[in-house]
């Protein structure tokens, strides 16, 4: 492959990427109906659950090396956030328990 | 009410944290993978710069080597960013200061900003810097991670496994900052719900358009039962 073609693929990828992040753009805001704003409303909480199932994807297929590890830190960051409401400190904890079982166990 | 500059600067920076771990991680080891592709740390540059989206950057890298493949490359890449047209829809609303910024925005929104940003509980249209900070934060740092990982992976040899569950554990907690409001738990049931469907259905990266489909679909259902109350 050629430095040329190769630069055509990343071109190409960037006009895919770009047209995803600002299609929002694109839509015609004198057009806005109730029902597309109480859609959009409520489309932030969806896609927030999208997100998540997204980024377990590789453990929920159980194609990542220990999706057991994984749901066992899921559940102390649940119980730590439920107790100390804190972002950082749920998202550490949870990160070091699934530390010390992919590398110690 | 005034707003603290710095107190933003600095709130934005405590919940980067977990987002700059990730980005660490995943962006030494594409660096590595790109040199191993016997690939010019050039096109790492430009790759993270001018595409700055990890699942694709990832899955296109025997793009770059192998044949020349310009329509697979594209349709690739809208398939694995398409979730960004429910990111933009989802915070144009909070996105809403000067075009310029709000360009920037848009242009460097990731999975990390955006699980951070709409999960901010302050909705006030003075979050516009707290925005830009955590979404460039992100930028630069994935920039700056994976060409420094290209450069240095021949050099180092350093790996703890499983630091990568920084990211996902990210998305986890906003999640559930994001369900602390009860009348807006069914729309993020219906999220995750429709998501594994089209996971276990599709199981490819087409699922994240099943999944916006499956979305649109309960979105528009609920709605009609909300309206008629």
């Amino acid at each position: 492959m050629s430095n040329v073609e190769r630069f055509i693929i990343v071109l190409l990828m960037m006009v895919a990427t770009l047209f995803t992040r600002f299609f929002v753009l694109l839509i015609n805001k004198k057009d806005k109906s109730k029902r597309y704003e109480s859609l959009i409303r409520n489309l932030p909480y969806a896609t927030m659950g999208l997100l998540v199932v997204y980024g377990l994807k590789d453990s929920l297929l159980l194609q990542s090396i220990k999706p057991l590890y994984e749901l066992v830190s899921l559940i102390l960051i649940t119980c730590v956030y439920y107790m100390s409401h804190h972002v950082l400190l749920s998202v550490s904890t949870g990160l070091a328990l699934y530390l010390i079982l992919v590398n110690l166990l | 009410m005034k707003h603290d500059k710095n107190s933003d600067f600095l709130s934005a920076l405590k919940m980067s944290l977990p987002m700059i771990v990730g980005y660490f991680i995943l962006g030494f080891a594409y660096g590595f993978l790109m040199q191993q592709a016997n690939l010019h740390i050039f096109w790492t540059f430009l790759m993270s710069s001018f595409v700055f989206a990890g699942a694709l950057q990832y899955a296109a890298i025997p793009l770059l080597t192998g044949i020349f493949q310009p329509l697979v490359a594209f349709v690739l890449a809208l398939a694995i960013n398409v979730r960004h047209v429910f990111y933009g829809l989802s915070i144009s609303d909070r996105y809403s200061g000067s075009t310029f910024k709000k360009f920037v925005l848009l242009f460097t929104m990731a999975d990390e900003a955006f699980s951070i940003n709409i999960s901010s509980k302050h909705q006030n249209k003075n979050r516009q810097n707290y925005y830009l900070i955590i979404s460039l934060l992100g930028y630069l740092s994935w920039i700056a991670f994976t060409t420094l990982g290209h450069y240095l992976s021949s050099t180092i040899n350093v790996s703890i496994k499983g630091l990568e569950f920084a990211l996902p554990a990210l998305f986890y907690v906003m999640f559930l900052s994001m369900f602390q409001q009860k009348e807006k738990r069914l729309f993020m049931i219906i999220g995750v719900t429709t998501t594994l469907i089209s996971l276990y259905l599709i199981q490819g990266y087409m699922f994240v358009i099943g999944a916006m489909f499956l979305i649109l679909i309960a979105l528009f259902l609920t709605n009609k039962e909300t309206t008629h109350e």
